[in-house]
């Protein structure tokens, strides 16, 4: 009897074990070597090259430009009252009374191209606009 | 560019609220003004030939594969099929154009540069196939062609509103390819559908490289910029026969990508009409949802179940009818609308146009300038729901429509 019992152990652990093995290899991926493609693309466009802001802005032309959203304007107002006391000499130009007819929002790339230039023709030393919501 | 970050919300708070932001923010603004330099003046790798596209040699497991992906930013969370050498190489057997030809040359906001086998690769993430590639190329195609140039796209990905693309196709090729155009064509299980609208989103957003700095900032977030919406056109059960790009003059014949931009889509699920003029009613009220559809906007589609379909054809209406219809009827009085803001029209103002004065508060509004705007196309299996994809001002609208087969 115990010769048979010894024998039906084994042959249940060699069963167990059985059903085990696949199981263990199943468990953990093996790591391999991959060649991806790098799905980012290349970029051709070049920079734009932005002017050297100055050191200063007293005596300077800044630009306000408000893109529509609401509360831009009332917050840009507020800018131009502290720049006007605490900034000496500084000119202060509001886009959105310069050029009224101007929509907040560019229409796209050649409208933008447009305003860009309007703004340019009042020659500033710097433009704040506001962005986003 | 320098900027400044002043902590949402500035819209719709008091003047008080705003000056105090705004004091906040003054040294900052004024730093920024005088202070600030660029942190650099060149790109790493700007310059380099756009193809072949750079191999990448990594070692570790599938899950290892996507894990990279995700943490550069060359995926949206969702897993993608890595874009191996022999997949991809596989992948180009479905064109007959070279891998190098430039698709797109300057996918905003990155302005990436979109070649042939760029399309590929990312179809293979997105898992298309190669006999989908003609598919994709036209859908490239067509985000570049809008009536801005393709830059709406940088509108449709980077704002708050949830609008996201949606491309419907026509032609033999729906049957061909097995693109789901009957029940339950926009869901799940519709490996083509599916393969496609991830695409786009994977291609705007990776080679595009929206994320400022997320690829959705839409306010709570669509499923829609993962998985752009795409669906065959139910060429056997609509009920003028006529295809969608065969009333703006492609041939019937003709397989046409038709890329449009929209949404979040409102359901109508009027089950009791039996009249067309009944269910156009339902059909204009949905349309009246001024939270996304504009005073004088730019349109939108009209996604008919066969059997909205059918009812609004049985008496003989067609779709100009229905669209006259649509039009005279979605009104919505002055009232409703988003206001001007401080007398100026602001993004969201309802501003009709001069000639269209003079305005009370009553008077009643059209949803867009014109009946011609309102599309429709018939989608979908049996039940009674349609859907109105509202265009936004910065959808491509119209919409765009490309043939597929120059890209076989």
């Amino acid at each position: 009897m115990n010769d048979r019992w010894c024998k039906s152990f084994l042959a249940c652990a060699i069963f167990m074990a059985g059903l085990a093995v696949p199981a263990l290899s199943y468990s953990k991926e093996s790591a391999q070597e991959w060649e991806l493609l790098n799905p980012e693309g290349v970029i051709q466009v070049k920079p734009m090259k932005v002017n050297p802001h100055p050191a200063t802005l007293e005596g300077k032309t800044v630009v306000l430009r408000w893109n529509g959203k609401h509360n831009g304007n009332n917050f840009l107002n507020r800018v131009a009252e502290l720049l006007a006391e605490q900034v000496k000499d500084v000119k202060i130009i509001k886009a959105w009374e310069a050029f009224p007819e101007t929509p907040g929002s560019s229409s796209g790339a050649a409208a933008s191209k447009d305003f860009a230039q309007k703004l340019a023709g009042l020659k500033p030393d710097m433009v704040i606009a506001s962005q986003a919501d | 560019m320098s900027f400044v970050v002043v902590p949402h919300p500035l819209g719709m708070i008091s003047r008080e609220e705003v000056v105090k932001k705004a004091d906040t923010a003054f040294p900052a603004i004024l730093k920024a003004a005088t202070a600030w330099k660029p942190s650099r003046d060149t790109l790493a790798g700007l310059g380099k030939a756009p193809y072949p596209l750079e191999i990448i040699k990594f070692k570790g497991t599938y899950q290892d594969v996507n894990k990279m992906f995700y943490d550069k930013g060359w995926s949206l969370g969702l897993p993608v099929i890595p874009p191996t050498k022999e997949a991809v190489a596989q992948m180009l057997k479905g064109t007959s154009h070279k891998p190098g030809e430039v698709v797109w040359d300057a996918i905003p906001t990155r302005n990436g540069v979109v070649t042939v086998e760029l399309v590929a690769a990312i179809g293979v993430m997105a898992g298309a196939k190669p006999e989908h590639m003609p598919l994709l190329l036209a859908v490239v195609e067509a985000m570049k062609a809008t009536p801005k140039a393709g830059r709406e796209w940088r509108a449709l990905t980077t704002t708050t509103h949830h609008t996201a693309p949606i491309v419907i196709i026509s032609g033999p090729i729906v049957k061909e390819l097995g693109i789901a155009y009957g029940v339950g064509a926009m869901g799940p299980e519709q490996p083509v559908n599916l393969a496609v609208g991830y695409f786009i989103n994977l291609l705007g957003d990776v080679a595009g490289g929206s994320r400022p700095p997320n690829a959705d900032m839409t306010t709570q977030g669509w499923v829609g910029n993962i998985l752009a919406t795409v669906a065959g056109e139910n060429a056997d059960e609509n009920p003028w026969r006529q295809s969608w790009p065969a009333e703006k003059g492609f041939k019937p014949t003709d397989n046409v990508v038709i890329y449009a931009g929209g949404g979040m889509p409102i359901n109508q699920n009027d089950h009791a009409s039996v009249e067309p003029e009944s269910l156009a009613n339902v059909m204009a009220y949905t349309m009246n949802a001024v939270g996304v559809s504009r005073c004088f906007g730019v349109g939108g589609i009209w996604i008919l179940g066969p059997e909205h379909a059918a009812t609004l054809a049985s008496k003989g209406w067609s779709k100009n009818d229905i669209r006259e219809y649509l039009w005279k009827t979605a009104l919505v009085p002055y009232w409703a609308q988003p206001p001007m803001v401080e007398g100026k029209c602001s993004a969201s103002s309802c501003c009709p146009p001069a000639d269209f004065q003079p305005l009370t508060k009553d008077t009643m509004i059209p949803v867009t300038k014109r009946p011609d705007q309102i599309e429709l196309v018939v989608v979908g299996g049996p039940g009674k729901q349609s859907q109105w994809w509202p265009f936004t001002e910065f959808s491509p609208a119209p919409p765009v429509m490309v043939k597929v087969d120059a890209w076989k």
